[in-house]
């Protein structure tokens, strides 16, 4: 993985934000807030327009300045959105999708727990979650760096 | 370097120069000839879209949209008219030529584009004449090798050029009348010449001829010239109306033609009077015909410009030398520059876009190469000098090669190779900028970027406006089966394998562009501010430096307005691709940028209603700075009211803020709320009121409320909670609330609650019960008079829940509920209601827990929560009436009998808690029509009242039932009613609806009881024949046995049965047992004194009983029943036999027959007598007679009796015709008695024996 990942979000199936992560340094929270939530549109879009037997991995969704972004839909509705940096190179969609794999798996970690509330509009905020979610964009960004 | 040449963007089409056109014709050609190229070309010319047809004839003017409707006559409007349809398109766009593709053989061929310019009618190309004889002629003076041109001695391009070639035609139409006879003075109008067969022999008009041959000569001349030139002539006659129609104007035309040598198809036309849309069609068809030409002479251009640069030696073979300070001579690499750029700009003009494309890119290669430091291609070379004047011409060619080669691909579908020339160049000019000095810090360069991007959303624009698809980014995944490689995407080696992206080499809607371009404008500003002030402080230097002028020159751009124009484009383009997430985006970002410009008012009114979408998605985040930036801004504008919304919503819990950012939030809502009048303002002298809907926003605290039950009843305590939770981070100091209001939809309920102002702990604690059942006192006046109010602590602070219970003793039933919770904040300007509507359907997708009670714990410890049952939260309770508590009792006889007072007993029995006031109501159903009374009101609905009844007692009280006439089953309702008895005296203006019901249906079965049963017997006289005059009087006795049978089951007491006519008490005090049976015989006579008249029937009259049940001491009942009426026998003929009683054997006896006749008419009858055994008898056998009205006729016999016992005598059978029918009339014997049926008689022995 050459490019780095800046941030990592999971919207809920009513489009409310699940969790967001900020790993860069160079953007404050709010922007990769807007990002999120401006790529609700274009996963809708994608998913409205794509064939019914659409991946659960979006590609890329669009690329605004100097970011990146993809999407992946659960098939419960349940967006995940993972912000890179544009760099020269070309971003795998292999790479991608094991990113959005171990995502997806850390969420239905969280929600196996019976006691998590899967209606509940609000953050998840289970460490275990966050620690997992932070671990995917630790590694991979230690990765990018092992690699350039 | 704000802006480019027009020249440089346009699009070239072929030009074709026009003359010989009316009054415009004379004109200074250069006017009318030059490109109305805009003043402003910051944006391209390509961003206009051509008009269409229709657009292209309603751009004409007024005048000429006249001449359209009415065919021109006049030759001037004629020429009018074409000039406005040539000059109707002066701006072209790359889509206006039609594809190659588009144009296939079925389609119409389609018209192309040319630009026309007018010019005199003796226009002559510039001339470029040897000063000597054997010297090449000179250089064009923009060549950089004449002296005079501005691009001496080491210029490559200047916009000039490509305006010239804008001025040389490619073609040039000349248009010419044709001599007529009119155009001369006072002369006469010919007559028509002659034609067809016989026209040759007519002498051509010399004067026609000679004016044509010097019209055919002069065309001659111009084509001639024209063709020395490279250039194509046409010429164009223009005929007048008149001569349309003369056939000879076409042989005159031929000769003109042949004369001139002009081509027929390709040169010569001819043009008529004729609308608007002939002249259109005819332009077009013009233009048709001529662009093969024009093609051909672009062609030759490029021909010449390639043979010139083939000519040009290697750059690398003549290095420059780099230290000289005087001015070189433009070098290969920009001769080659030269070259290519003419080149590509005739390919474009002929559209050949791909060639076009090619020379382009060499020549953007070599500008590109002359800008950087180093040069590549020359040796030696170095970069140009910054900031020089040639240096300002190179960065203006290299940008706008760079936007045609970019519009040129997507014009060929290549969004990629678009891209990647825009990055390509971006990155470029990047690399070198920092070496000039305009690198990223500078505010020039984000000026520079910022253009490039937005003329690049312009292009994106133009292409999709005329049919280019964005592509998805996604697209390459979409067909895996494509090879990957060959993907302009793919670079890099391995790419081919393994699927990916460059997301920077994807194209993306205009949106995006603009989008950048506002946010490099953005930067922009940034920097130009950064670097006015770190230069503010010297500004007072005298010598104004370059930079200076730099600086003041920026200062004059309105930064944010050009920011928020383009947002403001972004912002319709992802309206116009549906992702209006982005536009919310965008709309945060034009707010923050008119924020930065100080138009606070703009500011706010881009940020009011995008926080809805992120309050309702809870992108809390978001909504948070959103509403600071409101906030900032209600502040600017002294917007209070808006500040305080912000303000209220930003202490929610939700909107994730650090605890010292929440507290001065706090502060500052206090402050806001406390703060003086300003002078300035008008000082208000009641609170200003504001009212806010919590419902609507993140509230700071929740209101929850649960009634403690679902349903209950009138008079009985509801109780309910109203809960108001804090989260878990706000407020961060305890919040005092003013007072707190709890509407119901019966305001009689209404509770006030004001701040007690305490200030100990246990208000604090997490979990507070307020109880507010008790020590309720009403307002007494002010705005919430009739409400009961009390005091309680009404602080509230973080991570707390404060319940209150109230209580209420709903007095009616219905639906009781809470419509809405009012917290008020209170200040001395400021009267802030924080409201709860809970007049609204709770939300199903609401997460609904268990229902909780705040249960207070018994031994003081802080109060718990208890579960209700159900999930959600109650805001309605049912309210009925309690069911009733009493039982009704009905004690009746197993059958009730018609004409009695059937008395049953009613008890009512209170299983209430506490004495009742009771009464009952008593209706008898399907009485219709029915004589049924209740004993004490004689109507069908009584009403018994049976005052207090104490709890656990009961009472009994008799009513009473009468039915007649018909047997059956009557249904009796009953109806208890009753309220509480001790109530009864605190509220005197109970309504109906406090009584409580309870309904029983009794069903009693009535029947008759007794049966008669009537028998009739009619008696015969004697009839006394004393007179033979006719006796009118007549008279009948009547045997009437009734039979009345007593049929109730329980035995009855008669007092008397009497007959109604004359009083007959025939039993006294008689006990009836159920099928007793009593037989009474009553014997009627009848008289009448004349018999003929219409006799009545005789109402006999009926029996009544008086009776009453065995054992009881009631009054007696009466039964009546109707007897039988009695009616005289009908009158007809009959005959009476009158034999002696006494008979004995052997002793003769006379029988006589009499036959009456009581009609009043003659009876005539045939009679024969039938033998007997008995008897042996003398007398008529057989007779005919007749007998008059009202009189007798009679038979004697003698008969002597053979035997002795119940005999036959021998019986005059009389036939007589009754009512036209002959008929048998029966015998009768005189005297009645029924012993013997007729004839019989009984024969005694003999009695003598002789």
């Amino acid at each position: 993985m050459s490019n780095e990942i800046n941030c990592i979000a999971l919207i809920g199936k009513q489009n409310n934000p699940l969790y967001l992560k900020n790993f860069s340094n160079t953007h404050p929270d709010l922007k990769y807030h807007y990002i999120a939530h401006t790529s609700i549109d274009v996963i809708e879009e994608r998913v409205a327009s794509g064939p019914k037997n659409l991946d659960l991995y979006l590609g890329l969704l669009y690329a605004m300045e100097d970011l990146a972004v993809y999407g992946y839909m659960t098939n419960t509705r349940v967006k995940f959105v993972v912000v890179v940096s544009v760099t020269e190179g070309i971003i795998r969609d292999a790479e991608m999708k094991a990113i959005f794999k171990k995502i997806h798996s850390a969420y239905l970690s969280q929600i196996c727990n019976p006691f998590y509330n899967l209606n509940i509009q609000r953050s998840i905020d289970s460490k275990a979650f966050i620690r997992a979610i932070e671990a995917i964009g630790v590694n991979a960004n230690a990765k990018a760096t092992m690699d350039i | 370097m704000n802006t480019y040449p027009a020249e440089y963007l346009l699009h070239t089409v072929p030009v074709l120069a026009v003359y010989g056109l009316g009054a415009n014709a004379t004109t200074d050609s250069s006017s009318s000839a030059a490109a109305p190229a805009p003043g402003d070309s910051d944006t391209t010319s390509t961003s206009s879209p051509p008009p269409s047809e229709g657009q292209r004839s309603s751009a004409t003017t007024p005048a000429s949209s006249n001449a359209g409707r009415h065919a021109p006559s006049s030759r001037a409007a004629l020429g009018s008219m074409l000039q406005t349809v040539f000059s109707n398109k002066q701006q072209f766009s790359l889509y206006d030529t039609p594809r190659p593709t588009a144009a296939g053989p079925g389609t119409t061929n389609p018209t192309p584009p040319f630009k026309t310019i007018f010019v005199d009618k003796d226009f002559t190309l510039p001339e470029r004449t040897p000063i000597g004889p054997n010297l090449p002629p000179p250089h064009s003076n923009l060549s950089p090798l004449s002296h005079e041109s501005p691009l001496h001695p080491d210029g490559f391009m200047t916009p000039l050029w490509v305006k010239k070639q804008l001025e040389t035609p490619s073609v040039v139409v000349g248009f010419y009348d044709l001599w007529d006879w009119s155009q001369e003075p006072g002369s006469q109008p010919r007559p028509k010449r002659e034609t067809g067969p016989l026209a040759s022999h007519v002498l051509i008009d010399p004067t026609e001829r000679e004016k044509d041959t010097t019209l055919a000569h002069e065309i001659n001349d111009r084509r001639k010239y024209f063709q020395d030139k490279g250039i194509k002539f046409a010429a164009t006659m223009i005929l007048k109306r008149q001569q349309t129609d003369d056939p000879a104007v076409e042989e005159r035309l031929v000769w003109i033609r042949k004369q001139s040598g002009m081509d027929n198809r390709h040169s010569f036309f001819v043009i008529g009077p004729g609308t608007q849309h002939d002249v259109q069609e005819f332009v077009n068809s013009l233009y048709r015909a001529l662009h093969e030409p024009a093609v051909h002479y672009y062609s030759n251009r490029i021909k010449k410009a390639r043979k010139k640069r083939s000519k040009l030696p290697s750059p690398s073979m003549s290095p420059r030398i780099p230290d000289t300070n005087e001015p070189q001579p433009l070098s290969i690499q920009g001769w080659m520059l030269r070259y290519d750029y003419k080149t590509g700009l005739f390919q474009e003009i002929r559209h050949d876009i791909e060639g076009a494309i090619k020379s382009y890119e060499s020549a953007y290669t070599l500008v590109g190469d002359m800008l950087a430091p180093k040069s590549s291609i020359t040796p030696g070379q170095t970069g140009l000098p910054i900031r020089s004047k040639r240096w300002e011409e190179a960065r203006m060619l290299v940008d706008c090669i760079s936007i045609k080669i970019c519009s040129f691909y997507l014009y060929m579908n290549d969004p990629s190779g678009a891209l990647s020339q825009l990055n390509g160049h971006l990155h470029m000019i990047q690399s070198y900028a920092s070496v000039w000095g305009t690198g990223e810090q500078s505010f020039e360069y984000w000026a520079w970027l910022s253009k490039q991007y937005r003329i690049f959303g312009d292009l994106i624009e133009t292409a999709a406006q005329h049919g280019f698809k964005i592509p998805i980014p996604t697209a390459y995944m979409a067909a895996p089966g494509s090879p990957n490689a060959s993907h302009p995407l793919m670079s890099g080696g391995g790419a081919s394998s393994i699927a990916g992206c460059n997301p920077g080499s994807i194209l993306q809607h205009p949106g995006f562009y603009y989008h950048l371009a506002a946010m490099c404008c953005a930067e922009r500003r940034r920097r130009f501010l950064e670097a006015d002030s770190a230069t503010g402080g010297d500004s007072n230097e005298p010598q104004a430096t370059a930079w200076e002028t730099l600086l003041a020159n920026e200062r004059q751009i309105d930064h944010s307005g050009l920011t928020i124009e383009l947002l403001t484009k972004s912002y319709e383009q992802f309206k116009k691709y549906r992702n209006g997430r982005m536009t919310l985006y965008l709309a945060a970002e034009i707010a923050g940028t008119y924020y930065e410009a100080g138009k606070f008012e703009m500011a706010l009114k881009f940020f009011e209603p995008i926080g809805k979408t992120y309050r309702k998605e809870n992108w809390n985040m978001i909504l948070t700075s959103i509403l600071r930036w409101s906030l900032r801004c209600a502040k600017e504008l002294k917007s209070w009211e808006r500040a305080l919304e912000c303000l209220v919503e930003l202490m929610s819990s939700d909107l994730p803020m650090s605890e010292q950012k929440r507290q001065d939030i706090q502060t500052e809502l206090f402050d806001v709320l406390h703060r003086q009048q300003q002078e300035n303002e008008e000082t208000p002298t009641i609170p200003r009121a504001l009212a806010i809907q919590m419902d609507q926003i993140n509230p700071m605290l929740s209101c929850h409320i649960q009634f403690k039950t679902r349903a209950s009843f009138v008079n009985t305590p509801v109780y309910y909670q109203v809960a108001l939770k804090t989260g878990k981070t706000s407020p961060p100091a305890p919040f005092r609330l003013n007072s707190m209001r709890i509407l119901f939809n019966d305001s009689q309920y209404n509770m006030l609650l004001m701040d007690s102002n305490s200030d100990d702990d246990c208000g604090l604690a997490s979990a507070v019960r307020v109880d507010c059942c008790h020590d309720l006192k009403p307002q007494t006046e002010g705005e919430y008079a009739g409400w009961l109010s009390k005091e309680a602590d009404l602080r509230v602070t973080k991570n707390q829940t404060k319940a209150f219970e109230g209580c209420i003793k709903p007095k009616e039933s219905g639906e009781l509920k809470i419509v809405g919770v009012c917290l008020d904040i209170k200040s001395p300007q400021w009267h802030v209601s924080l409201n709860y509507d809970m007049d609204h359907p709770i939300e199903v997708n609401k997460n609904l827990s268990r229902r909780k009670w705040l249960e207070a714990s018994k031994d003081g410890a802080s109060p718990k929560f208890t579960f209700l049952d159900g999930s959600g939260e109650f805001n309605i309770i049912k309210i009925s009436q309690r069911h009733p508590r009493v039982k009704l009792i009905a004690g009746h006889d197993a059958q009730a009998l018609l004409d009695e007072h059937f008395e049953f007993n009613v008890t009512i029995q209170n299983q209430e808690q506490d004495a009742i006031d009771a009464k009952l109501l008593v209706e008898l159903k399907d009485t219709a029509g029915q004589d049924s009374n209740n004993k004490d009101t004689r109507e069908s609905v009584a009403e018994v009242a049976f005052d207090r009844i104490e709890s656990g007692q009961s009472a009994t009280k008799p009513v009473y039932i009468h039915a007649g006439d018909m047997p059956g089953i009557r249904v009796v309702s009953l109806t208890a009613r009753y309220r509480s008895a001790d109530g009864k005296d605190q509220q005197q203006e109970q309504s109906e609806s406090q009584f409580i019901e309870k309904r029983e249906l009794l069903r009693i079965p009535f029947r008759s009881p007794f049966e008669s049963n009537f028998k009739l017997y009619a008696h015969s006289d004697k009839l006394s024949f004393t007179t033979s005059s006719p006796d009118l009087g007549k008279t009948e006795k009547w045997l009437i046995n009734t039979s009345i049978r007593c049929c109730s089951v329980s035995d009855l007491e008669i007092e008397r049965l009497e007959l109604k006519q004359e009083v007959c008490q025939l039993l006294l005090r008689a006990s009836w047992t159920a099928g007793h049976v009593c037989d009474t015989n009553y014997l009627f006579r009848m008289a009448t004194k004349d018999m003929t008249e219409p006799q009545p029937t005789i109402p006999v009259g009926s029996i009544i009983i008086h009776w009453r049940r065995s054992g009881q001491d009631s009054p007696y009942s009466q039964t009546a029943m109707p007897m039988p009426t009695l009616e005289f026998r009908r009158q007809s003929l009959s005959v009476v036999a009158d034999a002696p009683d006494d008979i004995h054997v052997g002793e003769p006896f006379r029988l006589t027959y009499t036959v009456y006749n009581p009609t009043v008419h003659l009876a005539e009858y045939t009679a024969s007598v039938e033998l007997s055994d008995a008897f042996v008898y003398s007398g008529l056998k057989i007779l005919k007679d007749r007998v008059l009205p009202l009189s007798h006729t009679s038979y004697n016999y003698t008969c002597y009796p053979l035997l002795a016992g119940k005999v036959r005598l021998p019986r005059l059978k009389v036939i007589a015709k009754q009512q036209g029918v002959e008929k048998e009339v029966p015998v009768e014997m005189l005297g009645g008695s029924e012993q013997w049926p007729s004839p019989f008689t009984f024969v005694n022995a003999r009695r003598y024996y002789n």
